[in-house]
This record gives structure tokens, sequence and C-alpha cells, in this order.
């Protein structure tokens, strides 16, 4: 018996994730850890990088391994989204709080995917409602930035297309912050933004609407993750 | 659930309705037609059930599902008055895709469920309709006073569903299919034992069996057959044993059953309506040991309801007509109520002389709020509504004496004239409960009459719709 269906929640969260550090200039994204993270898709490179973070005296290793564990329970929440939890709660550094605290969020959502498939749907309801809180907590702390707005929308989107619980005013909020800035994202972001304004119109019922931000996502970045998911979407509403 | 239908006239109703609202007010322009009488053709009806995709492409070759225990492409179908290759015009099609939303909504099997009217890449003159959804919490939970509840719904993926009832006052059991033999047949049967020992007026112990089998013509239209067999023990030493003498009665009946809904969805408002209604004949067979006139023992019976509701999320105007109609005395079993009958009562204090006539008329009116919407954590849904109503109520009963009966029953009666009365009742309420995945409502409402007697009642409902 399902709740819901959990499988677009982990793409949405690797979608989110690659955009973390968009707004960071490319000079700086070389040196960002965080960068470094998120340009990291395999398991094995993903632990490895676990392995040195959770060695390193660095004041935001918490952070960084967190972020690793958030990343590795997209492919696998029962082994790794309980410690990616643990491991965010233990992060006390300042430089990432409000990041840290979104990727919490995130990563007790995909608890709450396991959860689901246990078949515990009160526990499942339970971390859902958890992780949006911290989510929510997040973008109260520092709403300007783009990259925990990303993850809370993909997280809220997935979760309105596929269970009775409606976040369309976080969507619609989220996807206000991000269009001021959409002149300075990248082609890649700009797809995920159009696939997630596709997504809201399909919502909706805005059919209309929501095919023409499908081709936009795919004219933005056709190769891009945002921009193969439209064409998959794009698929199912066409003959 | 057994299917419960009652009959009612709603040609002219819809007739009526259907002249009033014309043609799915409100609805978007039609895509890519200047006519918009024009007919389109429905290429393609596409069911993405969580990630399973189902073409239904040949009107008579419904897909086969994935795997089973997954909601049967027929069993979401079956929600739908619309098939592939049907020609209709683009304004018809969205109000029927509008309409399948509702009804998918509205049946708790599903979250999420999305119907759209999408352009064909091919023709521009078809349409691609595509309905997609997520299998839901199929079980339910429940109870009330001293019993539980337990049931699931689109048992199998195949519209079936049981409950399963247990306590000191009811235990037993329901099963339905809703898509018998895979075609748009409902067969339904119940078996259920109940009592009034934890503190009704008239202490008994009751079992009914129930068994029916409809047609359903379109989706919210049903046609059938209802069969079912009450009996009755009611115990001695209570106070209206000069109407309702104590010992076993057995009442088999018989009735033919009607529901129908239709829906005119607008921009500005909204309007449903809904009736239900039943005929049939009953032996009224009491007490079972004496001898029986079976000829006098034959009693007709009918009842039915219309409601129309038109407003929208933020205010409602509900008015809703009942009447019952019944040749003879019915046994205690088989005779109307109103007093306590879920959404058709008279809302304030009843004398029990007065509450179960032989024929009556009934409406309810209801001015109803916009829902104040809030999360409990885990998982309730919850919803609180404020509504204002009247009822107004002509009865008459013909064959029992109320001075038969001592004076406690015969508490706040309204006058009557050869066995005629009014009935009325003015006040508010509260609807509150719990939408999906809980989906569990109730109504508590406080009513006075002109004698100013009050009534205050608490009913497992959440209103006529």
């Amino acid at each position: 018996m399902k709740l819901t269906n959990f499988a677009g929640l982990a793409l949405a969260c690797l979608l989110a994730c690659n955009v973390a550090g968009l707004a960071a200039p490319a000079a700086a994204q070389a040196a960002d850890p965080v960068q470094a993270i998120q340009s990291a898709a395999d398991p094995a490179r993903l632990q490895s990088l676990l392995a040195a973070w959770q060695a390193s005296s660095d004041p935001d290793a918490a952070f960084y391994a967190g972020l690793i564990l958030h990343n590795l329970a997209i492919q696998d929440a029962a082994r790794w989204a309980e410690s990616a939890v643990a491991s965010l709660a233990a992060y006390r550094g300042g430089r990432y709080a409000a990041l840290a605290l979104a990727y919490r969020g995130s990563a007790v959502t995909l608890l709450a995917s396991v959860d689901n498939q246990r078949g515990n749907v009160v526990a499942a309801s339970s971390r859902l409602n958890s992780g949006f809180a911290l989510m929510d907590q997040a973008v109260l702390l520092d709403g300007q930035d783009l990259a925990i707005r990303f993850l809370r929308l993909e997280n809220g989107l997935a979760i309105s297309e596929t269970t009775p619980f409606s976040r369309q005013p976080a969507i619609t909020a989220d996807l206000q912050a991000i269009g001021l800035a959409e002149a300075s994202l990248d082609p890649a972001s700009r797809a995920l933004y159009y696939l997630a304004c596709a997504r809201l119109k399909l919502l909706q019922r805005q059919a209309a609407a929501a095919l023409a931000c499908l081709y936009r996502a795919i004219d933005c970045a056709p190769q891009s993750a945002a921009g193969r998911q439209a064409r998959q979407l794009l698929a199912r509403l066409e003959e | 659930m057994p299917f419960r239908g009652k009959i009612g006239g709603l040609v002219l109703l819809w007739l009526v309705a259907w002249a009033t609202f014309g043609q799915a007010p409100g609805q978007p322009a039609a895509i890519g037609s200047a006519d918009p009488a024009a007919k389109i053709n429905i290429s393609l009806v596409r069911f993405i059930i969580d990630d399973s995709v189902y073409n239904w492409r040949d009107p008579a070759a419904m897909p086969e599902r994935e795997a089973n225990g997954l909601s049967h492409p027929a069993m979401v179908a079956s929600f739908l008055d619309f098939r592939p290759g049907d020609q209709l015009a683009e304004a018809d099609l969205r109000r029927r895709a509008g309409a399948a939303e509702a009804r998918l909504a509205g049946s708790g099997c599903f979250y999420a469920p999305s119907v759209l009217v999408l352009p064909s890449n091919r023709d521009p003159q078809a349409r691609l309709v595509v309905i997609s959804l997520r299998e839901g919490f199929r079980w339910r939970f429940g109870g009330g006073n001293a019993f539980g509840l337990v049931g699931l719904d689109n048992f199998g993926g195949l519209r079936r569903s049981w409950r399963l009832y247990a306590g000191a006052n009811l235990a037993g059991a329901e099963y339905a299919d809703g898509l018998l033999f895979g075609l748009p047949l409902e067969a339904a049967g119940s078996a259920l034992y109940s009592n009034s020992l934890l503190g009704g007026l008239l202490p008994f112990h009751r079992f009914e069996a129930e068994a029916s089998l409809a047609w359903r013509p379109h989706p919210d239209w049903r046609l059938g057959i209802n069969l079912d067999a009450r009996y009755m023990d009611l115990l001695p030493d209570q106070p209206a044993a000069a109407w309702f003498p104590a010992g076993s009665w057995l009442s088999p009946g018989l009735a033919a059953t009607l529901a129908a809904r239709f829906r005119f969805p607008g921009q500005a408002f909204s309007l449903n309506l809904a009736g239900n209604g039943s005929a049939g004949l009953s032996l009224a067979a009491w007490p079972v040991a004496a001898e029986l006139d079976w000829l006098a023992a034959v009693q007709a019976q009918a009842s039915g309801r219309l409601a129309a509701i038109v407003g929208n999320e933020f205010f409602a105007l509900a008015l809703q007509a009942s009447a019952g109609w019944s040749a003879g005395s019915l046994p205690l079993n088989r005779r109307f109520d109103l007093a306590s009958t879920a959404d058709a009562a008279v809302r304030s204090a009843l004398s029990f002389s007065q509450a179960s006539p032989d024929r009556f008329l009934l409406a309810n009116i209801e001015l109803r709020g916009p829902a104040l919407r809030f999360f409990i954590p885990p998982f309730f849904n919850t919803y609180l509504k404020l509504f204002l109503f009247a009822d107004l109520a002509l009865a008459e009963r013909q064959t029992l004496d109320p001075a038969a009966l001592p004076e406690a029953l015969r508490l706040n009666a309204a006058p009557e004239t050869a066995g005629a009365y009014f009935l009325e009742a003015f006040g508010g309420g509260l609807r509150f409960g719990f939408d999906a995945p809980v989906n569990t409502h109730f109504t508590l409402h406080a009513g006075v009459n002109r004698s100013g007697v009050w009534g205050i009642g608490l009913v497992g409902s959440g209103g006529f719709d």
C-alpha cells in the first residue's frame, strides 16, 4: 500500500543538488567542496569523498559529509538517509547553516520514502511533514539562496504530484524567487526552472501553458538532466 | 459498501439545469478549433497509474495491467463517460474530463488524479486524454459508539471493497464488487447484527441481510434491485409496547433502486444535482410465531431524495427534498426515521411519537460557508466548515395511535390534525473531519423548533452532496 510513490522525489533531489553551486563564479566553483561533491555522481567516488571528509577536522566537514550521504541516499535511501540526517544535524558551522537545514529536510523526506516502502504510512507522513518544516526554516533563514529554493521546489512538486498533500503555495513562492534571478541561471538550471514551471502548470490543469514550458526547458538545455526529464514528460503528453 | 439507491425522477430537473447552464459554462476555449460545436475525435486515452503507462486506443480492447493488485485500467475507465473513438464537441469533452476527475477524486481510491485533454500531434481534429493518478491508501478504519470497523477499498485494484464491523452493538460484514465480470455492474451484500442494549429507548437485537445488483449505464447513474431480510427481536418491558409489541419480527423485502448525479461546473459557481430513490414491497411479519395474514402483511414503500448544491469554494446553497410513502403499518425496522437518518432529518428535538411517520415530505436547506483547512501531523488533512440550516417537514402517521403511548414518549410533540403534523428546525452546525488519506467526516448540529425546544446531534457524515 502506498501513501505515495517517491521515485520522483529522489530524481528531484538529484536535479536540485546539481544547482547547489550555481550562483558561484566558475573560478570559485573549482575550489568549492560543495561543487566537487555535486559533480561526483559515481557512488564509489562519493564514498571516497565521504571517508575523506569524515576524517577531516574542517569546521564544515559534517556538512560536506552530510551532503555526500544525502546524495548517496538518493540512490539508496534505506542505507544512507539516516546517516545523512545525523551528519547534517551534527553540523554546527555557520557558513552552510541554511543549506544544511534544507538538505537535512530533504534527507528526512528520503527517510519517509523508506518508511513508505516498508508500509509504515504513519511514520512516512510524519517524516514528510518534518522534512518540509526543515526546508521551510531554511528558506526563512536564507530565502535568497537559489539552491535551497530549488531543493524545496523539487521536493514540493514531487509531493504535490503524488500525494493528497499540496505544497502549491510554497512551490509558487519558490518559482517566483527563482524567476527573479532567471537571467543569472546557467542553461541547465534554467531548464530545471522551466521544467518546474511546467509541472506546476500541470498541477493547475493548464495543459497548454505546461506544454509551452516543457518546450522551453528542452530548448534551454536539451542534454541536461532537466532537459531529458522534460522530453520524457512531454512524451507522456503526446500521442 | 452495499449499494443503497433510492428512486428519483431527475430527467426534468436535468433538462432545466442543462437549459439554464448550457454546455459546460466556463470551460476554456477549444484547442485549435474555431467552431466550438465542431466534433473532435478521441484518438487515445492514456492511463498513467504510478509509473505504469497504458494506452487505450481500441475501445473494445482494454490494456492489461502490469501486475495483479495494481489498479486495473478498466477500474479507472469505469469512472469515465467517454472512450477512444468517441466524437464529441471540444467543450463537451472538457466537461466530461472535469467530471471524471471529480469522480476519481471522490472515489477515495487515488491520490492526485488529473484528467487532461491534449491536442494530438497526428491529427488536428483528434484529442489525447491523459489520466494520471497515484494509487491511494486503500485501508479504511473507523467506528462509532461501542464498535469499530476495518475495511479495504479498491481491493485487488478491481473496484471491490469490504468492511468488517465488530463491537458490543454492531457486528458483521459488507462486500461490494463495482465491476462484476468486468462489466458496469455493481453487486453488493451485507450481513449485520446490531442491538440497542447500550442505551436505546427500545431494547432489541436486530439482524439484517441484504443483497443488491445494479447496472451502471453511466458512471453517475445506477439502476438496480435490492433484496433484503430484516429480523428484529424486540425485548419485553419497553415503553412503546403499545406500538411495537415485544417479540420476533421477520421482514423480507424487494425494491427497485435508482440513483443519478449531474454535474454542471462553472467558473464562478458550480451546480451539482443528485437524486436517489427506491420503491418496493416488503413482508411485515410479526411476531414470527403468530399466524400471519400474508395478504395484509405485504406492504409497499417508496422513498426518494433530490439534492441541488450551487456555489463555489466560499459559499454554497444546498437544497434537498425528500419524500417517503408507505401503504400501511410497517414494523419498526422498516419505518421512516425523521430523527436520526443521516443527512435527511429534522434537526431539533422530536417526540418519539412523531419521529417515524408513514408518509412525509422533508426539505433541508443549508447555507454553507468556506472550509478552514489545516494539517495535523502526522497525516490529518483537517477541515472545519460552518453552516446554517432550516429543516421543514410535513408528516403523517396513519396507523398508530399516539394516545396509546405513555406521556414521556409524547413529550415535545407538535400539534396534530388527523395524524398530520408539521415539524421544523432552525439552527447551525459545524462539519469537520479528515480528507484523504483518512476520509472520515462528522457533522455536529444544534437546532430549535417553534416551541423553543433544542436538539443537538453528532452524525458520521459530511452532509448531503
